[in-house]
């Protein structure tokens, strides 16, 4: 299965990113550069899940990463369209409990 | 100087060389963690614990471990660091540092957790990794199970031929996902003959050449056909119902269990043996 990352920047600050497909060891290199090429200034990154049908620990660990650059960057991260199944994992894992502790907005 | 005369060294290497080195280096790592994976393990009276830890690569990044409280605990904990092979294999030996460390010097398993936390975060926020960590304390006294979870997938229990679910959740964050972190703990009564499995998620997502993954019902099905067998016994029909579902598929994710059954009398541990680790 292959991944796919649309990321659409726009001039109010906000960036939205679609992920689709499966986030993992072997997809994950896109999604990375795209978090890290999030610019000064952004105000918002908004992540579409809807289409994602599989994400394992490093996928989740670059969400983290995410939370954390927001954080250090003064940015928010939204989660949209996540599924029961990987919901239920991000609580497990502690991401919702990341973002609450630091403050940021979620799903 | 050294360096950069090493490196200049290592770029001259040809492909063959270089080949030949790296073959014998990941070998001499998988030794290596083999071997550490391989150490000490309490074998239970009235009672017994197992563990294995299938790498889907060469080296993988799970981990189990048991360390004997003065008290007469037995402190069990499994863990999965993120990512794949020779990098997670190296957050693994971090890992098992830490949880050595940390369950020398704190009461129960919360601590733990907070103990490891501390001990890793910095590193693994330097390294944008985190590991998921479930620790337990079994009592063969009470046979009480306490327990605390950094971000690690809910053991489940078998009660009987017809009953297995999760043990109660109790929600931590990973190890190196927030700084100064506190680990609630919970517990359960467990009965004779009951049985726990400690598990990582390379088990129920296992997949076979249509990419349709093993699943935690196939789990519970295997677990409640086989509840009336001895740990490995238990421990053998699950590795054989994956590699049956599987169909020889190489998998994404290592496979690593522990199982902990109580028999029909109080459980006392009495000395120690080594875990099976299959390559």
């Amino acid at each position: 299965m292959e991944s796919s990352i649309r990321v659409v920047k726009e001039e109010n600050g906000i960036c939205t990113f679609r992920v689709s497909g499966v986030l993992d060891y072997s997809t994950m290199n896109p999604f990375i550069e795209e978090i890290q090429s999030i610019e000064i200034g952004t105000k918002k990154v908004i992540v579409h899940f809807d289409e994602l049908e599989f994400i394992d620990s490093t996928g989740i660990g670059a969400i983290i990463n995410l939370v954390h650059d927001a954080n250090a960057k003064n940015f928010k991260v939204e989660f949209q369209g996540i599924n029961e199944e990987i919901e239920e994992l991000f609580d497990t894992i502690g991401v919702f409990q990341i973002m609450e502790q630091l403050k940021m907005e979620e799903a | 100087m050294y360096r950069r005369e090493f490196s200049q060294t290592v770029d001259q290497w040809s492909e063959e060389e270089m080949n030949h080195t790296l073959k014998r280096e990941i070998q001499l790592a998988r030794n290596i963690q083999m071997k550490l994976l391989n150490g000490e393990h309490p074998e239970v009276e009235n009672g017994k614990v197992s563990g294995v830890s299938i790498p889907a690569r060469l080296i993988g990044g799970d981990y189990y471990d048991f360390h004997i409280l003065p008290n007469g605990k037995l402190r069990i904990v499994i863990g999965d660091v993120m990512g794949k092979g020779i990098p997670a294999a190296m957050l693994m030996i971090l890992t098992r540092g830490a949880f050595r460390s940390a369950a020398e010097s704190t009461k129960g398993p919360g601590e733990t957790l907070a103990a490891m936390n501390k001990a890793m975060y910095q590193d693994l926020r330097t390294l944008g990794s985190f590991v998921t960590v479930f620790c337990a304390d079994w009592d063969p006294e009470n046979r009480q199970l306490t327990y605390a979870n950094a971000g690690h997938n809910i053991p489940l229990v078998v009660r009987s031929k017809d009953e297995v679910a999760e043990i109660p959740k109790t929600k931590g964050v990973m190890i190196g996902g927030l700084p100064d972190q506190d680990y609630p703990e919970n517990f359960i009564i467990l009965d004779e003959e009951n049985i726990v499995l400690f598990y990582t998620d390379g088990i129920v997502e296992a997949q076979d050449d249509e990419r349709e993954m093993y699943r935690v019902e196939r789990l519970h099905q295997v677990l409640l056909d086989n509840h009336h067998q001895d740990v490995h016994a238990i421990e053998e029909s699950i590795v054989n119902s994956i590699h049956a579902f599987t169909q020889g598929v190489p998998q994404k994710d290592d496979i690593t269990m522990v199982l902990l059954k109580v028999n029909q009398e109080k459980t006392d541990i009495t000395s120690y043996n080594s875990p099976v680790i299959h390559p």
